[in-house]
């Protein structure tokens, strides 16, 4: 009953974060065109983002970096595969949700194609083949279905997220096989609830891990070059997220909007300062 | 802080620089904003990956190529956000200065170093936010093969393009570079010569320059 009475919980945290997420917005005041996600919680989020530099920099990049420089990047693939292989169940629950064919057709020929010529998942043949990986979680489906992110959410370890996407997750939960493994009426006995938390955990862990490992380099270069890295990642992670969620090109992409009133701004002091010496030519202090 | 299972940043970012030094100069006569990229993709790798010439050369190369292809003056002003409002017009010049110089700091190690990756032209539409811009699709192929789509939001004035905004993996740069700066002007309640001088002490330091392998 344990178990069960966990899952309860995390449900209805889930779903109470998704209605709150479905709140108006305020506008940001530093919003021009392109909205940035609203962060009321920014104190709380920033020492927790610190938080998680601390577990990384004593922990989690200790590990990522050796696996990333001794372990052939072959068995790391191997690995990763296998991870996303896992992870098929939830990303086509998720695909069906948001009534998207053509993830639903991608999500079955990688399957097909991976687990016969992939050999059982081992090797990601399908990506060669024109169906390269994506993933879709119910977070994405609550976009999809117009539900906005709420408020930026920085969660221990997990990192970025927002009150949409952490509610996702949680939901997620539910649509992982691996969740019910052993059975799910018999969750609540010990020995297989044990079962089924080891392999969730060691899915989480090595699918961590592998992202870690294989982004040390620009995670370095992202952090060097801030002056403020929290603010950064935040946008990174927002923009990332509603390109994921319109399954985006470049031309669909979260484009800033130049209003009409800025770009017209411009074009009246063009015409004012013609003859006038360019601005921003001066020395700098 | 991680970002599931997408291209590293460092890999956009090279790739933005590619299709920066791509945007070399718009001939006056080429009203097509394709045709301009590409002929500053062209010039900006041929100036700038040219071995023969010094860092200062290559750094003024790489500033005048900033300055005629890319409407700085708009991304200068889109970046601060509210902050640009009221903003003293000798501290907007300073900071203006300085962002350029933080731009060749962290895109110019791109093209002195540019390997041969190739640049083309998928798709030229007007842009879907706003009809006065352009949006040029191109993609970047990588030493490895893989294809690297990158947008560019090109507008037209005084008869020429300018380059307002590049777009990578759903990233924007000048989104990317408001987002932060108008966090740390929040912060300090608007100081913009503060955060000049933040920028000057870390370019002083060398510390937007791209690590490489």
């Amino acid at each position: 009953m344990r178990f069960i009475r966990t899952w309860l919980v995390a449900a209805i945290l889930a779903v109470s974060l998704s209605a709150c997420a479905s709140q108006p917005q305020e506008q940001d005041e530093t919003a021009l065109g392109f909205q940035e996600i609203p962060d009321p919680l920014e104190p709380l989020n920033r020492t927790v983002f610190d938080l998680n530099l601390l577990v990384d920099d004593l922990l989690i990049r200790p590990i990522a970096e050796p696996y990333s420089e001794l372990v052939p990047i072959f068995v790391q693939d191997i690995i990763r595969n296998l991870v996303r292989l896992a992870d098929t169940p939830v990303s086509m629950a998720n695909a069906i949700l948001q009534g998207d064919l053509d993830a639903m057709e991608n999500i079955t020929a990688r399957l097909l194609i991976n687990l016969t010529i992939g050999v059982g998942g081992l090797f990601d043949v399908a990506a060669d083949s024109g169906y390269p990986y994506r993933s879709e979680d119910f977070g994405q489906t609550l976009g999809v279905w117009g539900v906005d992110p709420g408020f930026y959410l920085v969660l221990p370890i997990f990192g970025p997220s927002s009150a949409r996407d952490a509610g996702g997750k949680v939901v997620d939960i539910f649509f992982d096989p691996l969740t019910y493994l052993g059975g799910f009426e018999l969750a609540g006995i010990d020995g297989r609830y044990d079962e089924a938390r080891t392999a969730s955990t060691a899915k989480t862990l090595a699918g961590g891990l592998d992202l870690r490992a294989r982004n040390i380099d620009s995670l370095d270069d992202l952090r060097r070059d801030s002056v403020d890295f929290y603010a950064r990642v935040r946008s990174l992670w927002h923009q990332n997220r509603q390109a994921e969620i319109r399954n985006g090109e470049p031309g669909d992409a979260p484009l800033p909007d130049f209003p009409d009133d800025f770009l017209d701004d411009l074009e009246d002091e063009e015409e004012a300062s013609e003859d006038a010496p360019a601005e921003g030519d001066a020395p700098a202090p | 802080m991680v970002r599931g299972g997408r291209r590293p940043f460092a890999t956009v970012v090279m790739t933005m620089c590619f299709y920066l030094a791509a945007a070399g100069s718009a001939a006056a006569e080429d009203k097509d904003a394709g045709s301009f990229l590409v002929s500053l993709s062209q010039r900006a790798i041929a100036e700038l990956s040219d071995q023969s010439i010094g860092d200062a050369e290559r750094q003024q190369r790489f500033r005048d190529l900033l300055e005629t292809n890319f409407d700085m003056r708009a991304i200068g002003r889109f970046v601060l956000g509210v902050y640009a409002r009221g903003a003293d017009p000798s501290e907007q010049a300073a900071f203006l200065t300085t962002f350029k110089e933080v731009l060749a700091q962290r895109f110019l190690p791109y093209f002195r170093d540019y390997r041969g990756e190739a640049f083309a032209i998928d798709e030229i539409k007007p842009d879907p936010t706003n009809p006065k811009l352009s949006l040029v699709v191109s993609s970047i192929t990588l030493e490895n093969g893989n294809k690297l789509p990158v947008g560019w939001r090109i507008r037209r004035a005084n008869g020429s393009f300018k380059i307002i905004d590049v777009v990578a993996e759903g990233v924007s740069l000048a989104i990317t570079f408001r987002s932060e700066y108008t966090s740390v002007l929040k912060r300090s309640n608007g100081d913009l010569p503060g955060l000049t001088a933040e920028l000057r002490a870390k370019l002083a330091s060398g510390g937007f320059t791209p690590e490489r392998d």
